[in-house]
């Protein structure tokens, strides 16, 4: 259940936490999403394993993500439905900021 | 012969390995990252580190590598290790609570020379050593102060007079350490924000 505290820590989230949400949207482990990040963002984003490894263990029992099973001692991780709802929340977030900082204002949500 | 063999063997290993004393406070990291790597500039590679003052070096002809410690309240276990490795970080050794990492390259980028790449992660960290560092340190001394206070007052033989005065003193001197590395975290943790 998102109650107001989980949702006060992760929403507004940081850069390395809404790219880690985000990929996991599919399976991956810890290194995968840092390499997908760099190629998303052109190598605009990169993530040290220090943090990754931070973010990940806080999002996991914070059960934001789960763990789906480990790949030659990697741990592989997936988005779980509290975390899409962060994510939803974020995106909109994410969008009101792009679309304002455009010029554009919000019509209805 | 054989003899002979086992001395030039042993001054080999004196040669190779180096056993230096030195001690950190837990608020030190940063100052034991830059010692380690100016260590291994000057040709000695952390081998491992006993008790939390001894660090045993060997002789190393690579010398360029850069040292990052990152705390962690429970043991460094096998996936831990590898996404660190997956980075191009060797994991060296463990001790107390830190984990000792060391990236042996001479082209890396400042970027790939950081485990933490923004500051929310490195005071997340700061705040690992407070509740599991700091606070059991000054709950174990004000647990014991009454206790401690109690007997120093009652002990009437000399012999249990020194005894408890210097446990009384290995209290204090925890306290004091405690006391500076919090000063110390505070401080770098305002920095970060």
């Amino acid at each position: 259940m998102l109650t107001e505290k989980l949702k006060k820590s992760y929403v507004p989230m940081t850069e390395s936490g809404f790219y880690i949400l985000y990929c996991l949207q599919t399976p991956q482990h810890g290194y995968g999403i840092g390499q997908r990040v760099k190629e998303m963002t052109n190598n605009g984003v990169s993530i040290g394993p220090g943090t990754m490894y931070g973010v990940l263990s806080k999002m996991e029992s914070d059960q934001v993500i789960t763990f789906v099973r480990e790949e030659d001692k990697r741990k592989i991780y997936v988005i779980t439905d509290l975390g899409k709802e962060i994510l939803a929340i974020e995106l909109k977030r994410i969008e009101r900021l792009y679309k304002n900082s455009r010029g554009e204002s919000i019509d209805e949500d | 012969m054989k003899d002979c063999i086992k001395i030039v063997e042993e001054n080999r290993l004196m040669k190779t390995k180096k056993r230096i004393f030195k001690f950190f406070t837990i608020a030190d990291y940063i100052e034991q990252e830059t010692w380690l790597t100016k260590m291994h500039q000057d040709g000695w590679q952390l081998v491992k580190i006993m008790f939390p003052i001894l660090f045993v070096f060997e002789k190393t002809n690579q010398t360029q590598a850069v040292y990052k410690l990152d705390f962690k309240n429970k043991s460094a276990d096998a996936d831990y290790i590898q996404l660190y490795q997956d980075y191009g970080w060797e994991y060296v050794t463990s001790c107390e609570g830190w984990n000792y990492f060391r990236k042996i390259d001479s082209q890396v980028s400042d970027e790939e020379a950081e485990i933490f790449s923004d500051n929310e992660s490195k005071i997340q960290m700061i705040q690992r050593i407070y509740t599991h560092r700091l606070l059991p340190i000054f709950l174990l001394f004000f647990g014991n102060l009454p206790l401690m206070l109690n007997v120093r007052n009652n002990v009437t033989s000399s012999v249990a007079h020194y005894i408890v005065t210097v446990y009384f003193t290995v209290f204090i001197l925890l306290l004091i350490f405690g006391v500076y590395a919090l000063w110390k975290l505070v401080k770098l943790k305002r920095s970060l924000k």
